[in-house]
C-alpha cells in the first residue's frame, strides 16, 4: 500500500487542520494547494471533508513543479540586491 | 432501583468536565457531558536510562529505582568485584567484593547501606569455580558473611540483609531445590523449592518471597513455573506467560513485574498475587542482566547480553517507571489566513492577539497590516511606511517595528510603533539595516545584526527604550537574516547569513554583551522564532538545502527537534510563547502566503478512562 494519498485543497484557514489531525496523519501542505497525506483512514477522510481532489503523484508533482517555476520566474525578474533576501525559490520533489 | 450508594455507602460525583488533578487516582466520577462513567488509570513505561560505568551481565542487584546498586558479575569471562550504586540520575562506583564473581544471588530488598550477596562463581564456566560464601555490604565496604550450607551458581535471592533468603541454582550438573534463610549472621536450610532449578528470577521478603522462570538444566529447558514462599512453604502457583531464564523480579509476593528474561527477551510481565499479565516492552532484549526494584511500579534493568555477537556485556540501562499522566505531543494546526499575506512581514504579539506588517507580495513591498484575534485576520491601519525585511517587538497593543528595506531598495532606519490602532513614527535607529533580528517590547526593544545596503552582515546591536535608540556592545558575529527572540536583557540570535556563508552561530545577549551558545542543528536563515531565552523555539526558515518545516525548541542550553509544521517555509517571524507560537504568512513560494499555523507545545495530562461494563 502506498505511503502517502496526494491531492488538491484550499487551505480555508482555522479549523482546516486540527492539533488531532496532524497527531493523526502525516501531512504536509506544497505549492498550488497541493497536500501530501498520511494514507490511512483518517488522512483519507481529511482529504474527503475538504473536499479535496485526489492526484496521482505524477500529477501532484506536475502542479507543485509548475508553481515552482512561476515562482522561479518570479525570482529571476528581481534585481541582484533583492535576489539576495528573497531567496531562490528551490525545486521540490514530493515524498 | 438500588443505587451505588445504598451498595456502597458512597456517591459518586457528577462532573461536567473531566478534573485535572492528579488526586483524582483511583476515583470514579461520572461525566454529565459524555454520559459516562470515568476513572484514571495508570500506566508503565520503559526509558533509557544512564549506562553502568563498568559493562557486566550475571551480576547481582538490590534497592530501589532511586537508590538502588549493582555488583559483581562477568565481563567477557572475567569476574568482576565492581558495585555501582544508582540514585536516580547516575552510577558512583564504590567499593568492590572481597571476592570477585558473577551469577550470585542477591537479598533482592536490601538497600544501599545494607546489602547481601552469595554464591555464584568466580571464572566462567562456573564449574568448578563455584563459591558459597557470602558477603554484606554496609555502604562504604563488603565484609564477609556467613558461607551458604550448599555452594552454587545463579541461585535467586530475596528479602533484606538481615532477613535473606537463596533458592535454587546449580552446582555441577545438578539442579538444586535447597532454600536457605539468613538472619544477618548464619545460613539455615528451609524448605525446598518443589521443582529445582536454576536461574530464577526472585524477589520479595524472606517470609513472602516469589520464585518465577528459571532453567531446568539436563533438558527441562526454560521453564514458566512460579513458586510463593511464605516462610514455612514452597507452593506452585500460576505459571508465568512466557517460559524464560535469567530474567529479572522486582516488587512483592502480590505486586511484581518480571523482565529481560532468556532467550534476550523485550516481554515485561506482571504478577498480583494471582494472575499474571502483559506489561509494556523493553526497548532492547537482553537477559543475564542485573537489576533491582522493591515494587513493581519503578525498576531497572542493567547490563546483560544483549542477544547478537558483540552484545555480550552490555552497559545500557532501562528504567521502568509507572504514571497517571500521559504525554500529548507538540503540534501545529492551520490558524486564520491572513487578507492579504505577504513575505519578510513583521509579526509580534501571542497567538491570540498578534499583528503581522510590510513585508512583499508579487506587487511589491506593502504598507499592510492586519490583526489577529485567535481565530481570523483584519484589516488594520497601514504601517505609515511600507518595509521589507523589517524586524519588530511587543506585543499587540504596544508594538514596534524598525529597520527594514523600503520600496526603493537599500535600507532604512524608520522606526514605527503600533497602540492597537494605529501606527505612529518614532525616533530612528542610528544605522539602517534590513533582514534585522529584533525581539522585547516596545519600551525594552533590541535591534541586532541585519545588512547595510549591498548585502553584507552587521555586528551593530541597538537597544530601544521607547523613545530612542542607543549602540549597544556589537554581536560577536557579523550576519544577517537571523531569527532572535526574548526580551532586551535575556534574548537569542540564531543564524544568519554572514554574506559569505549561512552559519549556524546562536548567541545570548544579557543587557549588556552577547556571547556564544550552543550553536542551531542546522544553518539557518529566514527562520521565525517565539518564546523567551530559557523556553523558546525556532521554526521554518532555509536550513540550507531549502525551506524546513521544522522546529526546534531551546531551554537557553540546548535544542530538542519538536513538531513539525504543516507548510515548509521562511521568510517571517514568529510571535508567541514557548508553548503557543503563531507562524504566520511567509512560505517560499508563491500560492500559499497568506496561510497560518498555530504550535502547542508538549502537555501532560491525567490518563482518564472510560469505564465499561465488560
Amino acid at each position: 500500500m502506498a505511503l502517502f494519498i496526494y491531492g488538491t485543497a484550499t487551505n480555508t484557514g482555522k479549523g482546516f487542520f486540527t492539533h488531532k489531525d496532524r497527531q493523526n496523519f502525516y501531512l504536509s501542505g506544497q505549492p498550488a494547494n497541493v497536500w501530501v497525506v498520511g494514507n490511512n483512514e483518517k488522512g483519507a477522510l481529511w482529504l474527503a471533508e475538504k473536499n479535496g481532489v485526489e492526484k496521482t503523484k505524477t500529477e501532484a508533482q506536475a502542479l507543485v513543479t509548475a508553481e515552482i517555476t512561476a515562482a522561479q520566474a518570479e525570482w529571476d525578474a528581481l534585481s541582484d540586491e533583492q535576489k539576495v533576501i528573497r531567496n531562490r525559490p528551490t525545486d521540490i520533489t514530493l515524498p | 432501583m438500588t443505587t451505588y450508594k445504598e451498595i456502597s455507602g458512597k456517591q459518586i460525583k457528577k462532573l461536567s468536565s473531566d478534573p485535572t488533578s492528579s488526586e483524582v487516582e483511583g476515583q470514579i466520577w461520572f461525566n454529565t457531558t459524555d454520559g459516562v462513567f470515568k476513572t484514571v488509570t495508570s500506566f508503565g513505561a520503559w526509558s533509557s536510562g544512564t549506562a553502568l560505568n563498568q559493562i557486566r551481565r550475571k551480576g547481582g542487584g538490590t534497592g530501589t529505582l532511586t537508590s538502588g546498586m549493582v555488583f559483581g558479575g562477568l565481563d567477557a569471562a572475567t569476574a568482576l568485584g565492581q558495585t555501582e550504586q544508582y540514585n536516580g540520575t547516575s552510577w558512583t562506583e564504590v567499593a568492590d567484593l572481597n571476592t570477585a564473581r558473577g551469577k550470585l544471588g542477591s537479598a533482592t530488598a536490601g538497600s544501599q547501606t545494607a546489602a547481601l550477596g552469595f554464591g555464584g562463581s568466580t571464572a566462567e564456566p562456573s564449574n568448578p569455580a563455584i563459591v558459597n560464601n557470602s558477603e554484606e555490604f554496609n555502604g562504604s565496604s563488603w565484609a564477609e558473611g556467613d558461607n551458604l550450607n550448599t555452594a552454587r551458581y545463579v541461585i535467586a535471592g530475596a528479602g533484606t540483609q538481615t532477613a535473606g533468603l537463596g533458592f535454587g541454582g546449580y552446582t555441577t550438573g545438578t539442579n538444586r531445590n535447597e532454600s536457605e534463610e539468613y538472619n544477618g549472621t548464619s545460613w539455615t536450610e528451609g524448605v525446598n523449592l518443589n521443582t529445582a532449578r536454576g536461574n530464577i528470577a526472585g524477589g520479595g521478603t524472606q517470609g513472602a518471597a516469589l520464585g518465577a522462570t528459571g532453567f531446568i538444566d539436563g533438558g527441562g529447558g526454560n521453564t514458566a513455573i512460579t513458586e510463593e514462599y511464605n516462610g514455612t512453604s514452597w507452593t506452585t502457583v500460576t505459571v508465568c506467560p512466557t517460559a524464560q531464564a535469567s530474567a529479572i523480579l522486582a516488587g512483592t509476593q502480590t505486586s511484581a513485574i518480571i523482565f529481560a528474561g532468556s532467550p534476550n527477551l523485550t516481554t515485561t510481565f506482571g504478577y498480583d498475587g494471582t494472575n499474571w499479565s502483559a506489561r509494556p516492552s523493553m526497548a532492547t532484549g537482553r537477559d543475564f542482566s542485573s537489576g533491582f526494584g522493591t515494587v513493581a511500579t519503578a525498576a531497572l534493568c542493567a547490563g546483560g547480553n544483549g542477544g547478537t555477537p558483540g552484545d555480550e556485556g552490555l552497559g545500557t540501562v532501562e528504567e521502568f517507571t509507572t504514571s497517571i499522566n500521559v504525554i500529548n505531543a507538540a503540534s501545529w494546526a492551520s490558524g486564520g489566513n491572513l487578507i492579504a499575506g505577504q513575505r519578510n512581514g513583521v509579526t509580534f504579539g501571542i497567538q491570540t492577539s498578534a499583528v503581522f506588517a510590510g513585508g512583499h507580495n508579487p506587487g511589491g513591498i506593502s504598507n499592510n497590516s492586519e490583526t489577529y484575534n485567535g481565530t481570523s485576520w483584519s484589516e488594520g491601519n497601514n504601517l505609515g511606511s511600507p518595509a521589507d525585511n523589517a524586524a519588530s517587538a511587543g506585543v499587540e497593543t504596544a508594538g514596534v517595528a524598525f529597520g527594514g528595506s523600503p520600496p526603493a531598495g537599500g535600507a532604512n532606519n524608520d522606526t514605527q510603533e503600533y497602540n492597537g490602532t494605529d501606527w505612529t513614527e518614532g525616533n530612528n535607529l542610528n544605522t539602517g539595516r534590513y533582514a534585522i533580528g529584533g525581539s522585547g517590547t516596545q519600551t525594552a526593544a533590541l535591534a541586532a545584526g541585519g545588512s547595510p545596503p549591498g548585502n553584507t552582515g552587521s555586528n551593530l546591536s541597538e537597544e530601544y527604550n521607547g523613545t530612542s535608540w542607543t549602540e549597544g556592545n556589537n554581536l560577536g558575529t557579523a550576519r544577517y537574516k537571523t531569527t532572535q527572540f526574548g526580551i532586551q536583557t535575556a534574548a537569542v540570535a540564531a543564524g544568519g547569513d554572514t554574506g559569505p556563508a549561512n552559519v549556524n552561530n546562536v548567541e545570548h545577549y544579557d543587557g549588556t554583551s552577547w556571547t556564544s551558545a550552543t550553536v542551531y542543528p542546522s544553518t539557518l536563515t529566514f527562520a521565525a522564532s517565539a518564546g523567551t531565552q530559557t523556553d523558546g523555539l525556532v521554526f521554518l526558515g532555509d536550513l540550507g538545502p531549502g525551506y524546513g518545516a521544522t522546529t526546534n525548541t531551546y531551554d537557553g542550553t540546548s535544542w530538542a527537534a519538536s513538531a513539525t509544521l504543516a507548510n515548509a517555509g521562511g521568510n517571517t517571524e514568529g510571535c508567541g510563547t514557548g508553548a503557543l507560537a503563531l507562524a504566520a504568512s511567509g512560505g517560499p513560494q508563491s500560492g500559499r502566503t497568506n496561510g497560518a499555523e498555530e504550535f502547542t507545545g508538549a502537555s501532560t495530562s491525567l490518563n482518564v478512562k472510560t469505564l465499561t461494563s465488560s
